[in-house]
């Protein structure tokens, strides 16, 4: 036995001791308690001169959006953020309630059956809040007022369903558009990488993201904008029944080869599972799902003018090395048709084989407009794909696959409108959603069972607010640990009075109950 | 994507299976990786490594947690790097050389514990420790933590936890050596 022996035992530990390892929260060690009881005294003190104004933040989240060490949360999702008016809202004044519910946080019993036939229950609960943010709008004129209203919240276009605003209007479902904004981030290095680069997303981390992107209202009026053109042509080339003869490999592929030596043109594949491109500019997309159930065709667009020419070529297998070529025979189609043709059909395809893959995936996207999705998509590609003038590394080959992320990534989308309030009347809209927490993961170093919510007063609205309230429901499910709006559960304060003045409230919370 | 979605990728050769396990996985294989190996070019080969056997065991092997799964890979790959680099005399990291120590010193227990049951006892005597310490050997021992990382995650010094790890290590080696006298 040596200590490789040991190392090796230990790999073989059982799943369970493992992955409790890894999310496991130390009980803190406290170094100096002298020290930390006089900071909690102050702190104290401090809180109760300054909490009721608004003007002394809390320790903790603070206004920042950050968590209790002063770092970033590794996962960020975004404020809960106040309605707005497009156009003239004078003359209306409005009153903001936001209620976090954290009933979802219930310890419930859950069983599965494991690898022996046993039933094992265990217990489980969700670690989000259903967030309720309604708002009275009076009509102080002596005319009604129509107005057109927008409820932004930030989300991905794969969200579930749950989590996108539904609006009511005086308690009455109301039908709201779906708008989109762009990707909310930007783009950063390679992972480990001392170099500057855009080979990774680099999402929103803080409020203070969302607050300069939608400092000059021009990111909502992104959003708003009218569908962009897509009717440039595209030249498809769709290559399809393959031909392997019977003693082809088994993980043989099929290389599409073209030379583009026209700095207008810009190629992009969809079905393709490989790229190539050396020194010569000469440019390979390949496939190496050739023969059985999975075979399908793939297809090269050419946008900006066409191919001089093209050749095929099979491999012996995906590596498309010199000396591993075969014979693959393929029918190659050339076809004309418009870019949001040709990005319509790779995102129906991509849609239904994500069905196929999970049949249960009700997400934000899958009530999009189509056309709208398509212009997702397009958006994506032109502001940092192959139709970019500069293209981020991150989508280097021009796989359309690869543009999908467009779905995943971070945007503020929002939810439209139109309410008419009577001369001297009100009206109460309300925005009802499930709001994932901002957190950090288990095992990245930091404190992984807890989790934050937050949110803005004012930021992007044109609304008067007169008033703005938060409040607790089913707080007993979670320990409050830092919170910027004075609730207090001990002491009874549920409901505490904003400043709409202050941008940011933010609060962070723990499970009660000790974790399964 | 769910568990279940991309093993059903690996089952149906779709390629995909690699880039979903890659964007869900990658960070927590690198982490090991970089933790075990401390060498970037390394690291960043051991987790290639991990995707490429993902797919050869994938079918048949069904795993009951994908991320446990791989992350039982990357161990194995990197020691195996760590091997070839303690024959290249490029050093073989410190974790082995602290695992030393809670190797039992009689030849016969040695002998006496095969890997499997060598895996059920440190598996019995983690599970009679408490849970910060389970979690502390593990995280140092299973996924490579830095001694410093733990000591800020614990809020106690490097050095103190340094020590409660040399006690844990004692502690296992003097349970072997009394598993291996049973036998």
């Amino acid at each position: 036995m040596n200590a490789e022996t040991i190392f090796a035992a230990l790999t073989a530990l059982d799943d369970a001791l493992v992955l409790e390892a890894e999310r496991h929260t130390f009980q803190k060690k406290r170094l100096w308690p002298r020290v930390a009881a006089a900071a909690a005294a102050l702190a104290l003190v401090v809180t109760a001169a300054g909490v009721g104004t608004g003007r002394i933040r809390l320790p903790g989240l603070g206004s920042s959006g950050h968590n209790a060490n002063g770092d970033l949360y590794q996962s960020y999702e975004g404020p809960v953020f106040p309605l707005t008016a497009v156009g003239d809202a004078s003359g209306v004044t409005t009153e903001r309630t936001t209620t976090f519910d954290f009933s979802p946080y219930e310890q419930t019993e859950k069983s599965y059956v494991n690898g022996k036939g046993e039933i094992v229950t265990y217990h489980a609960y969700r670690a989000e809040a259903i967030v309720t943010d309604a708002y009275l709008l009076t009509n102080g004129t002596d005319v009604d007022r129509t107005l057109t209203l927008l409820y932004p919240a930030a989300l991905r276009l794969y969200d579930g369903e749950a989590y996108l605003p539904a609006l009511t209007v005086d308690g009455a479902a109301t039908a709201a558009e779906v708008l989109a904004g762009p990707y909310a981030g930007g783009f950063t290095a390679a992972w480990g990488s001392r170099e500057a680069g855009t080979a990774n997303l680099s999402e929103p981390a803080s409020w203070e993201t969302y607050r300069d992107l939608l400092a000059d209202g021009s990111y909502q009026a992104s959003a708003l904008a009218a569908l962009p053109d897509l009717s440039q042509p595209v030249v498809v080339y769709r290559i399809d029944d393959y031909i392997l003869p019977a003693d082809a490999p088994e993980a043989a592929s099929l290389q599409f080869r073209a030379v583009v030596d026209d700095a207008r043109v810009r190629t992009f594949s969809y079905g393709a599972n490989s790229f190539h491109r050396d020194a010569e500019e000469r440019l390979g997309y390949g496939n190496g799902a050739l023969t059985g159930a999975y075979a399908r065709p793939f297809y090269v667009f050419v946008l900006g003018g066409d191919l001089a020419g093209y050749a095929l070529q099979g491999y012996a297998n995906s590596g498309a090395h010199a000396g591993t070529e075969c014979e693959i025979g393929a029918t190659v189609t050339r076809s004309e048709t418009t870019l949001g043709a040709a990005l319509g059909m790779a995102l129906d395809d991509h849609q239904a084989r994500r069905a196929a893959l999970d049949e249960d995936d009700a997400s934000i996207l899958s009530i999009l407009p189509r056309e709208r999705a398509v212009a997702c998509l397009a958006e994506h590609l032109r502001a940092y794909g192959v139709l970019s003038d500069a293209p981020m590394e991150r989508y280097f080959a021009g796989m359309l696959e690869d543009m999908m992320e467009c779905f995943w990534v971070r945007r503020v989308i929002y939810r439209r409108l139109t309410v008419t309030i009577p001369a001297r009347g009100s009206v109460t809209v309300a925005a009802q959603m499930l709001r994932h927490p901002s957190a950090n993961y288990p095992g990245g170093g930091r404190d992984a069972s807890t989790q934050g919510y937050d949110l803005v007063t004012t930021l992007g609205s044109t609304l008067t607010f007169t008033a703005q309230r938060a409040a607790l429901v089913h707080a007993e499910e979670v320990a409050l640990l830092e919170n910027d709006f004075g609730f207090d559960r001990e002491g009874g304060v549920a409901v505490v009075t904003l400043d709409p003045a202050r941008e940011h409230y933010g609060l962070r919370v723990r499970k009660n109950a000790a974790e399964p | 994507m769910e568990d279940s979605s991309i093993i059903a990728l690996y089952f149906a050769r779709d390629e995909r299976a690699l880039a979903e396990t890659a964007g869900k996985y990658g960070a927590f294989c690198r982490r090991i990786a970089d933790h075990l190996l401390a060498q970037r070019e390394d690291a960043e080969e051991c987790v290639n490594d991990t995707w490429h056997a993902a797919w050869m065991r994938i079918p048949p092997a069904v795993p009951q947690s994908l991320r446990a799964f791989l992350g039982r890979i990357t161990r194995d790959l990197a020691i195996s790097r760590l091997r070839a680099r303690e024959a290249d005399k490029r050093g073989g990291g410190a974790l082995l050389a602290e695992l030393d120590e809670c190797v039992p010193a009689a030849e016969d227990v040695q002998r006496a514990l095969e890997r499997r049951e060598l895996s059920e006892v440190i598996g019995a005597w983690l599970r009679a420790q408490t849970a910060d310490d389970r979690a502390l050997f593990l995280r140092r021992y299973w996924y490579g933590d830095a001694v410093r990382d733990l000591a800020r995650e614990r809020g106690a010094t490097a050095n103190g936890t340094a020590q409660r790890l040399r006690r844990l290590r004692a502690s296992l080696r003097r349970t072997l050596e009394a598993k291996g006298a049973e036998l």
